[in-house]
């Protein structure tokens, strides 16, 4: 396509500009990995490069009788084929797209209700604690490196095509790169998946509680051991201690 | 011809067709999004199916190899346009068949064919979903090519054999399409040009066997004895009296349910007063192909064999009781039913102006109206029958889900349980929590002879050998929790200990225990295999 436009008689430095243009397309649709000096891009990122698609669009309608010298039919049958297979390109590449961004709502959908059952498992052990009520403080006691909620990265082989994927990392979400995280976070989608109201314990309580002999002998969530009432606090330690 | 001729040609057809059937397409996609969007954009499980996204490969056995081994990941929704565009062109190549031009009875005839109840009864089978549709389009596209084109009972028999490798039930359908052409045939044209249409649809018939036995030999297909695929067709015939009695009783009971003196529910659930919707509309059919041979004045020979033709109609429709002799129809296998409904549409839409006289007499004007309340009111029924059973599968999904995770919250809370632990479930028979309620669910007792969801759970809890795999995958797909089974030996070994036998049954508190390093739920309350 791009040759056929350069039939037309353009100067040559009009040809340099053009060819310097396209080569900078690249630059210009993936910026962000270019400024973003500290991080790459990432596929929030690069919504541009769909422009890249319209490209042979607008040039084959733009340019058509422009190079061919008129809509006759001879000029318009030498775009046969070309128009075919570019809507056929096209109709594929769409329907990938539409195929992928529909994965992605189907792994949301799943990944809630892996994490909607999980929290519901999380919270029957809150209630079954000595002493627990709606009132009592919860603590998560995390490291982000709980094995329930292991990183699927891009190995989850439920969903094996979702690439890159920032938002659901983990098979099971909201369990904290670290305590304050995985406590707050447990509250708000106990409050928001299962509709109950729950407070937290404060980082201050949490730091008193992990000093304690009762903490130091807890075991990792699941275990029967996993789950205590400390200094007032319903506590679950996801934290493995032999690890660190 | 050219290949750019041909493809101009092929765009040209494509496009006239969406032209002249737009209304129809547009309706039909209405019906079809109104009645099974619902199921396409969630996530449910059925008895055989609890992975909602992976399509595996069916049993070879079962001799259904047209997708061989090929094992992929597709979207719900994606699935829901694949079906839709099999419909559509199985619609319009209907439409085209029977000559029904007028948009109103085309409407008509997509809707019905699109909310047929079998739909519903059938996607549960996630792997088969595509099977389905794509098998009816099969048959559809071999009998327009047999019927249009002197040769066509040549390429139209690989259609059928794809048909009979993707699932065989819609064989029906053929058979059925087939004795409806005979029917319009024999009221227009003479005895010797139908006998020579008859010989190709059957030439048709024997070569698409012939090439399914040879795709069957030619991919070392061995077929099991389940639901009687190894001995299918292969009837004996001191049992052929017996068959037909069963097939026609069978049809019966379709449009009956067990109202009328019939006992039993053998298909769908059927009301009484859709029981009387049904037979006025047969009825319609009928006395509208009497008024219409008895108008056409054709020859006696065509009377009788266009009688011949009606009264094989229900063997037709039921061919699957017939053939199946080992296992009799079930609701899946029951597609070409809708085609007793298509017919009276197909017999007025042709022949109205003969049977009904001089235009907007009163016999036209009313009949017309009938034919349209009768299918609207069935087409209604198919889109609720539809509905209510996706519904019972969502409820059994939640259920299921709901269940697991109280299993997995109590195996958790088993001293020295880990994601490393293996577990172990103790399976029977006549566990009450899965009980199997296939006809008398309180909450779903219209859904008749359900094979994919007959309990409250979908667990398969009542056989050992499979509540084990069972619940590791559902577990997996529905908690995302990935543990492993006990095999068997370790199995055996459990239940030789005391431990064990002093186990309660789940729910009580001691039916979950941790027995040489596994965790172990019990479902079996010996106590009543003792009595």
């Amino acid at each position: 396509m791009v040759l056929s436009m350069f039939r037309i008689k353009n100067k040559l430095y009009s040809v340099i500009i053009a060819a310097a243009a396209a080569a900078l397309l690249p630059m210009a649709l993936n910026f962000i990995d270019f400024i973003g000096f500290k991080t790459s891009s990432n596929a929030l990122n690069i919504y541009a490069v769909v422009i890249i698609f319209t490209v042979p669009f607008v040039i084959i309608d733009r340019y058509t009788y422009r190079i061919m010298g008129g809509g006759t039919k001879t000029h318009k049958s030498n775009f046969f084929f070309s128009r075919r297979i570019l809507t056929i390109l096209s109709a594929i590449l769409i329907g990938y797209n539409f195929w992928t961004t529909n994965m992605v709502y189907f792994k949301a959908d799943v990944i809630k209700t892996f994490t909607m059952n999980f929290e519901n498992r999380l919270f029957s052990r809150f209630e079954q604690i000595e002493g627990f009520t709606l009132d009592t403080p919860i603590a998560v006691i995390s490291d982000g490196r709980y094995v329930y909620g292991k990183d699927i990265g891009e190995n989850y082989d439920l969903f094996p095509k979702i690439k890159g994927n920032v938002g659901f990392r983990f098979n099971i979400m909201g369990l904290g790169i670290n305590s304050q995280v995985a406590t707050i976070d447990a509250k708000i989608l106990i409050e928001n998946l299962l509709g109950i109201s729950v407070n937290t314990a404060t980082e201050e309580q949490i730091e008193e509680i992990m000093k304690t002999d009762e903490y130091k002998s807890m075991g990792v969530y699941p275990a029967f051991d996993s789950a205590k009432m400390i200094n007032g606090v319903a506590v679950i330690n996801m934290c493995d201690k032999e690890i660190n | 011809m050219s290949f750019k001729k041909l493809i101009e040609n092929a765009e040209n057809g494509v496009k006239d067709t969406l032209v002249n059937y737009k209304i129809v397409l547009i309706w039909t996609f209405i019906a079809m999004a109104l009645t099974h969007i619902y199921f396409f954009v969630g996530r449910f499980i059925n008895e055989d199916m609890y992975a909602y996204l992976r399509k595996t490969p069916a049993e070879p056995g079962s001799g259904r190899f047209f997708y061989g081994d090929a094992e992929f990941t597709i979207l719900p929704v994606i699935i829901f346009t694949i079906i839709f565009i099999e419909l559509a062109v199985s619609v319009t190549l209907i439409l085209k068949m029977f000559k029904i031009e007028k948009p109103l009875y085309g409407a008509i005839v997509g809707a019905f064919m699109v909310t047929f109840p079998s739909w519903s009864y059938s996607f549960g089978y996630i792997f088969m979903w595509d099977s389905y549709s794509l098998s009816l389009l099969t048959v559809v596209l071999a009998v327009f090519i047999t019927d249009r084109y002197k040769y066509g009972f040549l390429p139209g028999g690989f259609f059928i054999a794809c048909c009979l490798s993707l699932y065989q039930s819609y064989i029906a359908a053929a058979i059925t399409l087939i004795i409806m052409l005979l029917i319009i045939e024999l009221m227009e044209k003479d005895f010797k040009m139908v006998v020579k249409k008859a010989v190709a649809f059957l030439a048709l018939g024997v070569f698409g066997v012939i090439l399914y036995k040879l795709g069957i030999w030619l991919f070392d297909i061995e077929l099991s004895s389940y639901k009687g695929s190894d001995t299918m067709g292969e009837i004996p015939i001191d049992m052929i009296p017996g068959l037909i009695k069963r097939t026609y009783t069978g049809f019966i009971q379709f449009f009956t349910g067990n109202h009328f003196g019939v006992s039993g529910i053998r298909f769908f659930y059927v009301p009484a007063f859709l029981a009387v919707v049904y037979i006025a509309d047969i009825i319609f059919g009928i006395v509208m192909l009497i008024g219409i041979l008895r108008k056409k004045k054709i020859k006696k020979l065509n009377i009788i064999f266009t009688a011949l033709c009606a009264a094989a109609l229900p063997l037709a429709v039921n061919f699957v009781d017939f053939i199946g002799v080992k296992t009799a129809a079930s609701t899946l296998n029951t597609y070409a039913f809708v085609l007793m409904f298509i017919l009276p549409i197909v017999l007025f839409a042709r022949y109205k102006k003969l049977w009904g006289g001089v235009q907007n007499s009163n016999k036209l004007f009313f009949a017309k109206r009938i034919l349209i309340v009768f299918s609207v009111f069935i087409i209604g029924y198919n889109f609720w029958m539809n509905n209510a059973y996706y519904q019972k599968a969502e409820v059994i999904t939640e259920n299921t889900k709901n269940f697991e995770n109280r299993l997995l919250g109590r195996f958790e809370q088993l001293e020295g349980f880990t994601i490393d632990t293996k577990f172990a479930i103790m399976a029977d028979n006549d566990y009450l929590f899965g009980k199997n309620v296939r006809d008398h669910w309180r909450n779903f007792p219209y859904i008749a002879n359900d094979q994919g969801n007959y309990g409250f759970y979908v667990t398969g809890l009542r056989d050992l050998n499979k509540a084990n795999y069972k619940t590791r995958n559902l577990m997996k797909n529905l908690l995302g929790v990935e543990l492993n089974t006990a095999s068997g030996e370790e199995i055996e070994e459990i239940k030789k200990t005391d431990e064990y036998k002093n186990m309660g049954v789940y729910p009580a508190f001691d039916s979950v225990k941790m027995i040489n390093g596994i965790a172990v739920v019990n479902f079996d309350d010996r106590s009543k295999d003792e009595e």
